[in-house]
């Protein structure tokens, strides 16, 4: 708590970081890829602290991500956006037979689609 | 849908219009989240997924389209006024922060954003509530 933000690392900044977006009880919580530029031990800690947080606060979470896993994994609901359209939006029974291959799957096809305009 | 906390119509922002770089980079999307709710958002590179967060945040005025957000429009509300009642975390780890203040310090500057206390008043429950929630992730904070 002592130490300057400057000199921490990564993951260190991004739980502090995460912790001043939140401590004023923001209605909305906007999250753009923000354990992108970890690596995999430090952004499972930073996912577990955003988990915990939102829970215990109740705040409605936007959180963008590339991790398959992660978008299953955390919170309640997964869209995905293509094209500036939201194409997919799954929640429930749907999102808990979803696996991470076949989310993939439709993000390549999303992707294809795109690329063939 | 009114018990929305964040409800999101027709949302429009096209890019250098007109022009031979014109990009549509949101269209006509609709977005309705209840109160609370967790929300995972994925998209190819471009997809629009930051352009929306920048539009909620105000960094951006959209084409057409309306945001709403606890019920008022937010719209065309200024970015700073938004600040206040939205959070926001980018990849870039030092955004947002001053690199030669100390994590509480730092804290308390978020915290004294909205509420009128002073300073440097973290006050002892909140400071022990983040020690506690830091040293259970064992990242060494
Ligand atoms: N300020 C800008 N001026 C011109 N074009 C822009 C601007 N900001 C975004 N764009 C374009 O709008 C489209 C959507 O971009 P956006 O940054 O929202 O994508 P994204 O889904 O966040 O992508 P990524 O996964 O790469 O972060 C892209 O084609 C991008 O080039
Ligand atoms: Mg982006």
């Amino acid at each position: 708590m002592k130490t300057r933000m400057g000199l921490l690392s990564g993951g260190q900044r991004q739980a502090a970081s995460l912790l001043m977006a939140t401590i004023a009880k923001p209605r909305l919580l906007l999250l753009d890829e923000h354990t992108a530029a970890l690596d995999p031990g430090a952004a499972d800690k930073v996912m577990e602290l955003t988990k915990r947080i939102t829970a215990e606060q109740g705040i409605t979470t936007l959180m963008v991500t590339h991790d398959m896993d992660y978008a299953l994994s955390i919170g309640t609901r997964t869209i995905m956006l293509s094209a500036g359209k939201v194409v997919m939006d799954i929640s429930g029974e749907e999102r808990e037979q979803m696996t991470s291959g076949h989310l993939a799957e439709l993000f390549y096809t999303a992707r294809q689609k795109k690329l063939g305009q | 849908m009114n018990d929305c906390e964040l409800n999101i119509q027709n949302l429009t922002k096209c890019f250098e219009k007109g022009t031979a770089n014109e990009k549509v980079a949101l269209d006509h999307l609709n977005l309705m989240v209840p109160a609370g709710q967790f929300v995972t958002v994925l998209g190819t590179n471009g997809s629009g997924k930051s352009t929306l967060f920048n539009a909620i945040l105000g960094k951006l005025r959209p084409d057409e389209g309306t945001i709403l957000l606890g019920g008022e429009d937010i719209t065309r509300q200024k970015d700073y006024k938004r600040a206040l009642n939205i959070g926001c975390l980018y990849q870039n780890p030092l955004r947002g922060t001053a690199p030669d203040m100390t994590i509480e310090e730092n804290l308390a500057l978020a915290y004294t954003r909205k509420s009128s206390r002073s300073f440097f008043a973290v006050n002892r429950r909140d400071s022990a509530y983040f020690r506690e929630l830091l040293a259970t992730l064992n990242m060494g904070l």
